[in-house]
């Protein structure tokens, strides 16, 4: 080593350097342990910066401990223990997140804001209006410890209330709506009063005055409200009144001593409480309180009687209950059709007389008197029971269906006046019963006893079975027997009397009145065929008679008369002479005289 | 003895290796371990970065560089050893000992810096900072002692200019030596203290 060298001792540059930097730590730190610490601690440790505090982190061998770190910090120690909070799934030791010596201003709690889930790791969620706050903790979180933070409403907000309202903001306020309009979104349904109807748009302070939120009253309404009525009605509004708004009050008028039933139910209030509602209790113990009695008090306000709630009009009266029960026809009409007054809602019903005449007009003039049920009902004025109980055998057989106009004619007696009905023409009690009243004699007068002796109700179309010729001077026997009566009864009218029994009076005398009169020497009523003559009744013949006489016919002697116009059939001739050249011609030509016996026989 | 030409082109090649082991390791950092990103952190911020459990000093990454930093420095000893004591000087041609002790000067700070993440605090500060004075002095004796076998190559003897070097040189060894000792004196009170509270733990370190 050259001498040089040795005049400067190895050790003096460090020991220099040592000195100075030692110098430089001690003014800058004050501490010692600054020389050993491998950076400055945050500010928050600053109390144990210095070497003799190394080891109140940091343990021999094991650098920094957690439970070091805990045992200061005894809240995270809690949260860690309870699973809670951003600690709750720590496992190992806290510089594993937490670094230290990097500075007095170094980030020791790294966390990413946008990441942090303040609901799940605070137990405190930012939602609503709270949210924009995840990334400004130092607006909530004033002092260092996040574990400070108080979860109360007040510790952040003032309390406009001046704490009248107690601490539960939440109550009212969250955090989705802004404080003030919290009083927009107040659910009142969780008040003791919740509002209904018109209190729901009511402005809150008209309630709330002087922003007195708490020990409001509300039991009764006139808590709020004013009572127009001044307590006359008393003091449970609710009877009548709804939140639903007071105009539209729908009253429950079955609460009241009043029920509004059938028409007063549409009935609007102001009709009955005529002054204004709030000041009227309308009296309602009569009728008349509120309705005009157009009987005039007639019925001394006895409505009821007669009048239900269902309407004046149709008022179910028991008519049942008067002299007059309505029936049938009578059924069907309305009050005024009997109950006429100049008025037709002002009726007076009483006095009226039960007699049909004080409605009906007696079309009979009073000829059948006031009892006009003798012959009508009230089912019909058409008279179709009336029996003519005095004469009952009159009205059998053929009159028993006759109808009263077939005999009670419209124009029996004289109309009085233009108008008259029909009916006013009729006389009831005048109608004869003689027959021929009605009916024509059609016998023009050829009777004199009454038709009766002939005729009967009970026979149709005048039939006269009871009539016997065998009565008459004439009995019909033989052919005339089956005769129709016009056959001998001829004539407009038949001639039925004063009718000759002779048979010329009836017959043609076919013998141009060669015989005479007395038809039946010949004829019989059975049969005009001459039966029973015979010449050899005559004496002056009984000679004639003989021989081939005998058993000649009528007509080999009695020929033909000569014709005449008027005659349909030949006329035979009768009166013959029993000379034999009257029917025999004389051959000898009167030779031999006119004795032709004395030759001849016959 | 290598003829001086000899030693210098030896020198050339030891920086080399030196310069590409120190560019390797800080490209393997800065890149591969994202230790680009982990120094320009700020210190306050730094402690929450995904690199810091490896790039911190007491790291996966920071702890080994720290150490191998360490050996490395140990490392340079070796040769003033061979200078002061006899057995030593007889072993392999000074120039070997003088390249190896280049060799791991120069890397031994590089790795050293990395283990500091850049974080220099405490007297372990001073101990760095003595270290790259020391560091940057090495440049300098280098630099003088061509300069020296340059002017013994060209006087042949003994001359004025050559006599200033050798003066220059032997106060820089006053210069560079002790801050050396200083410095490990510091270095051994810090791995002192880093192995009593548990920093120290290549196994089982966090």
């Amino acid at each position: 080593m050259e001498p040089a060298t040795r005049r400067l001792p190895f050790w003096i540059m460090p020991l220099i350097a040592a000195v100075m930097h030692l110098a430089a730590a001690a003014e800058s730190s004050a501490q010692l342990g600054a020389l050993v610490s491998p950076g400055r601690l945050h500010k928050a440790h600053a109390s144990l910066e210095g070497v003799s505090n190394c080891l109140q982190c940091h343990s021999k061998g094991r650098q920094v401990a957690a439970e070091k770190c805990l045992a200061c910090h005894k809240p995270v120690a809690q949260r860690i223990a309870a699973k809670k909070g951003v600690h709750r799934n720590v496992a190992g030791d806290c510089v594993s997140c937490h670094v230290e010596h990097a500075g007095p201003d170094a980030e020791l709690r790294p966390f990413d804001q946008a990441k942090f889930d303040h609901g799940r790791d605070a137990g405190f969620p930012l939602d609503g209006l709270h949210a924009p706050l995840g990334s400004k903790c130092a607006s909530c979180h004033k002092s260092r410890s996040f574990l400070n933070a108080p979860s109360t409403c007040a510790a952040c907000h003032a309390d406009p209330h001046a704490g009248s309202l107690g601490a539960q903001c939440a109550s009212c306020h969250s955090t989705a709506v802004k404080f003030a309009a919290a009083i927009k979104s107040f659910d009142h349904s969780r008040a003791a009063f919740p509002l209904a109807g018109a209190h729901t748009r009511v402005a809150c302070e008209s309630c709330h005055r002087n922003k007195q939120y708490k020990g409001m009253a509300f039991k009764t309404c006139s808590s709020c409200h004013t009572d127009p009525h001044q307590s006359k009605l008393g003091p449970v509004c609710t009877s009548c009144h709804t939140e639903a708004g007071w105009r539209t009050t729908k009253v429950d008028h079955a609460r009241t001593a009043f029920p509004l039933r059938a028409k007063h139910a549409a009935v609007d209030c102001a009709k009955c409480h005529l002054k204004s509602a709030a000041l009227v209790k309308p009296r309602f113990d009569t009728c008349a309180a509120c309705h005009a009695d157009p009987h005039r008090g007639t019925f001394k306000q006895d409505c009821g009687a007669c009048h239900t709630e269902s309407g004046f009009q149709k008022a179910p009266f028991d008519h049942a209950t008067t002299a007059f029960v309505l029936t049938d026809k009578h059924l069907g009409l309305s009050c005024v059709a009997c109950h006429k007054t100049s008025r037709p809602a002002a009726n007076d019903f009483r006095g009226l007389r039960a007699t049909c005449v004080a409605c009906h007009t007696d079309v009979h003039r009073g000829e059948l008197g006031l009892s006009c049920e003798k012959c009508h009902t009230a089912k019909t004025f058409e008279v179709k029971t009336f029996t003519h109980a005095r004469i009952g055998p009159f009205f059998a057989g053929q009159h028993a269906s006759l109808s009263c106009a077939q005999c009670h004619s419209a124009t029996m007696q004289p109309a009085r006046t233009a108008a008259d009905a029909p009916a006013m023409r009729v006389g009831f009690t005048t109608t004869p019963t003689s027959c021929v009243s009605c009916h024509k004699d059609v016998h023009a007068g050829q009777f004199r006893a009454p038709c009766e002796s002939c005729h009967s109700v009970e026979i149709p179309k005048f039939g006269t079975p009871t009539f016997s010729h065998a009565a008459t001077r004439f009995p019909l026997t033989g052919k005339h027997a089956p005769l129709a009566c016009e056959a001998c009864h001829k004539g407009q009218p038949k001639q039925l009397t004063g009718l000759s029994s002779e048979c010329a009076a009836c017959h043609q005398d076919p013998h141009r009145a060669q015989l005479g009169q007395a038809c039946q020497t010949c004829h019989t009523v059975q049969t005009f065929a001459v039966t029973r003559y015979t010449h050899q009744n005559a004496p002056a013949l009984r000679e004639f008679f003989v021989g081939r006489h005998a058993s000649a016919t009528c007509a080999a002697c009695h020929k033909p008369l000569p014709a005449r116009p008027s005659e349909s059939k030949p006329v035979a001739a009768y009166k013959l002479s029993a000379a034999c050249t009257t029917c025999h011609t004389d051959v000898h030509r009167g030779q031999l005289g006119s004795d032709c016996k004395s030759c001849h026989k016959p | 003895m290598s003829p001086p030409a000899a030693a210098s082109r030896e020198l050339s090649t030891v920086l080399v290796l030196a310069g590409a082991i120190c560019a390797a390791a800080i490209a393997v950092v800065l890149v591969t371990f994202n230790g680009w990103e982990y120094y320009r952190t700020p210190l306050g911020r730094r402690g929450y970065a995904a690199e810091h459990q490896m790039l911190r000093p007491s790291g996966t990454i920071g702890l080994p560089l720290g150490i191998a930093g360490m050996t490395a420095m140990a490392l340079t000893l070796p040769y003033a050893a061979r200078k002061r004591w006899r057995p030593l000087a007889r072993v392999g041609p000074t120039s070997r000992w003088l390249e190896f002790h280049i060799l791991v000067g120069i890397v031994g700070p590089v790795l050293i810096t990395l283990h500091t993440s850049f974080k220099f605090n405490g007297i372990i500060s001073v101990g760095y900072w003595l270290m790259m004075t020391v560091w940057a002095s090495g440049f300098v004796g280098r630099y003088l002692y061509v300069r020296i076998a340059k002017a013994e190559r060209q006087a042949g003897g003994q001359n004025q200019h050559l006599e200033r070097l050798r003066r220059i040189f032997e106060l820089w060894h006053v210069f560079h030596r002790p801050l050396v000792y200083a410095m490990f004196a510091i270095v051994g009170l810090h791995v002192a203290i880093a192995i009593y509270l548990g920093y120290a733990q290549l196994i089982g370190a966090q």
